[in-house]
């Protein structure tokens, strides 16, 4: 009978879907807490010592809630450094940046992946070379041939436009490969038959399908470019051409003593991006996914 | 004009955007980096330009036309040709390449074996289907979002050594001893350590979501049959879920190493606070150099640098290759 039920129970076992282990659920719920709170610590102490006084940040009130919202901490970030141009000149750069790689790499696409030619493999290979190739290569050889032809001097923005687009553009051409593949190959062929060329193709039916493409890219390219500070800090010598990375770091070097202001100039520098991130987070996290899953 | 022709000329128009920027700013960079590292040169200062953002370092500008062959006679050619590079490495008073390259090596080993299996970790548990998985994703990857500046000067509040809120935890706790004198970030034998933590704090849910992706993409009828042989859900993980994104942890890897070989900007911020250690790393060196009249040798770290990186991404990609039993080739098929 005991011996019965015991080869009753272990084949009942083999055939039955282990239950989840309660403890275990817990663990994982308890670990999942753990880094959410490791996590949001640093921008919960960022946010509430940028709207205190020295004061309470030194001693009164290190970790709490701020006793006087000092709101003038903004106004005072604001006016000391030169946040408000600093943003601009952000916005001006990525935004040219993004539509030049979009161009560029959704034009190499079609050339290497809808138009049959020899070394079209070989030459998109040597563009995926440019994920891997440090960024700080190009930063001397570019500087000095920018500072001869007078482009460091005469047009700041564009001598950081070129190699931002440069370096987004081989994640930005095998993102969009993977979009492209998507699209099937007979809407060419039907649109051939209805008389479009190579380049009436292109424009009429392969750019208005990479929608999604562009959407992304657009994203992963944006985040390159706007927290960029290598090229940044030294290419860009006039105030009136710093990016807002360059912009926080002088501030945070200038002003040692108003903790309260610094943490303002941050969290400015900050919060757009928050605020962007609140609503499109799926398409975000998806712009990070796409380029490393499909390569 | 013949079809072919016009077709050749078509690749051409729809490549020359992209051609034109990658020959300008990636191939001839790389040939010009590698033709300067064989030579001595200084920067000549022309201009009243000033790097407002490092008072110290060299203001001035650049005049590659100042180049002169290196002048030593005990040498081999070859010995005379690598100059600079030896020179790096031998010439610890300057340079210290070593130092800089153990550094970097040390940020790699510690990103890959803490950073991604923290970030495999969490990816797994999520993967579960845990109740708010799309919450706590999204939040983990805020970090990612922020600019390593702004990461800098964050923690560099966080480290303080007179009002750091880590001072202020382990006073509560009764051992700020521990802490040395100048705070994390100002003690030779913490600093690095000091930088690797935001480091973490940062890239962990990048990692995590690349890898969370994988994991979601294990397909269910996978992992109920494996539960129906009776294995538990950690073999399903380490049996299934693993071997199966395999290719995404191979990226990790890649971009973990290769972006603790590159890192600047928060260290950059790190070394402009107040402190007096000197965070030497390849990147950190090969601007203070290229900048500061030592050119040859600037350019020197950026050859080695590319030289590393590719390095690394081949072996890595070896290494995945190796152990990968069944998927190796299919997956090289599919790129």
């Amino acid at each position: 009978m005991a011996e019965k039920s015991i080869l009753n129970n272990s084949n009942l076992e083999m055939y039955q879907v282990k239950k989840t282990n309660k403890f275990v659920t817990v663990l994982i719920y308890i670990g999942l807490i753990i880094w959410l709170i490791i996590d949001l610590f640093p921008i919960y102490y960022l946010i509430t010592f940028s709207l205190k006084s020295n004061d309470e940040i030194f001693g009164s009130n290190v970790l709490g809630l701020p006793r006087d919202w000092l709101f003038s901490n903004y106004s005072e970030a604001m006016s000391r450094g030169n946040m408000p141009r600093n943003f601009l000149n952000s916005i001006i750069v990525s935004g040219a940046t993004i539509i030049i790689v979009l161009v560029a790499a959704i034009m190499a696409t079609y050339a290497l992946t809808r138009i049959n030619w020899r070394g079209s493999k070989l030459m998109n290979s040597i563009f995926m070379l440019g994920i891997t190739i440090p960024i700080h290569v190009a930063l001397f050889p570019v500087y000095s041939t920018f500072t001869k032809i007078g482009m460091l001097k005469n047009m700041p923005y564009t001598s950081l436009i070129i190699p931002y687009a440069a370096f987004g553009l081989s994640m930005a051409i095998m993102i969009s490969t993977g979009f492209m593949n998507d699209i099937p190959k007979e809407l060419d062929e039907a649109a051939n038959i209805d008389g479009c060329g190579t380049w009436g193709i292109f424009i009429r039916v392969i750019f208005p399908l990479m929608r999604p493409a562009l959407a992304t890219i657009g994203i992963y390219t944006f985040l390159q470019c706007w927290n960029e500070f290598m090229f940044a800090s030294i290419f860009i010598n006039d105030s009136a051409h710093k990016t807002l990375p360059v912009g926080i770091a002088e501030l945070q070097g200038r002003t040692t003593t108003d903790w309260g202001v610094v943490g303002a100039g941050l969290a400015i520098a900050t919060l757009p991006m928050l605020i962007i991130y609140v609503f499109l987070s799926r398409r975000i996290q998806e712009s990070f996914m796409v380029g490393a899953v499909k390569g | 004009m013949s079809k072919n022709t016009t077709k050749r000329i078509n690749i051409f128009l729809f490549l020359l955007p992209a051609l034109f920027l990658f020959v300008a700013i990636l191939v001839v960079p790389i040939v010009s980096s590698v033709y300067y590292s064989f030579f001595n040169f200084s920067m000549i200062d022309a201009s009243d330009k000033t790097f407002v953002l490092d008072e110290k370092e060299d203001t001035s500008t650049v005049v590659g036309d100042a180049l002169t062959a290196k002048e030593t006679d005990d040498r081999s050619f070859f010995g005379k040709l690598f100059e600079n590079y030896i020179e790096l490495f031998e010439n610890k008073n300057l340079y210290d390449m070593g130092k800089a390259l153990k550094n970097a090596f040390i940020l790699a080993a510690l990103s890959v074996f803490i950073q991604l299996p923290l970030s495999l970790g969490l990816a797994l548990m999520l993967g579960r289907g845990i109740k708010g998985e799309r919450l706590y994703l999204s939040v983990y990857f805020v970090p990612v979002l922020i600019s390593s500046v702004v990461i800098g000067a964050l923690w560099s509040k966080i480290y303080d050594p007179s009002h750091g809120v880590i001072l202020f935890i382990l006073e509560k706790l009764g051992c700020a001893d521990i802490l040395p004198a100048k705070g994390l970030l100002g003690d030779d034998s913490t600093a690095l350590l000091a930088v690797f933590i935001p480091t973490i704090w940062q890239y962990v849910g990048y990692h995590m979501l690349l890898m969370y992706a994988g994991v979601k993409s294990v397909s269910p009828e996978l992992r109920e049959a494996a539960k129906l042989d009776g294995a538990t859900d950690g073999q399903v993980d380490r049996y299934v879920v693993i071997p199966s994104i395999k290719q995404i942890i191979k990226v990790s890897v890649i971009f973990a190493i290769t972006g603790s070989l590159k890192s600047y900007d928060l260290i950059k911020i790190f070394a402009r606070s107040k402190y007096d250690v000197p965070y030497n790393v390849p990147s950190l060196m090969l601007v203070k150099n290229v900048f500061g009249g030592h050119g040859g040798e600037g350019n020197a770290i950026a050859v080695m640098l590319i030289i590393l990186c590719f390095a690394f991404a081949i072996l890595i990609n070896w290494i995945f290759k190796e152990r990968d039993i069944y998927g190796g080739k299919k997956h090289s098929k599919q790129q």
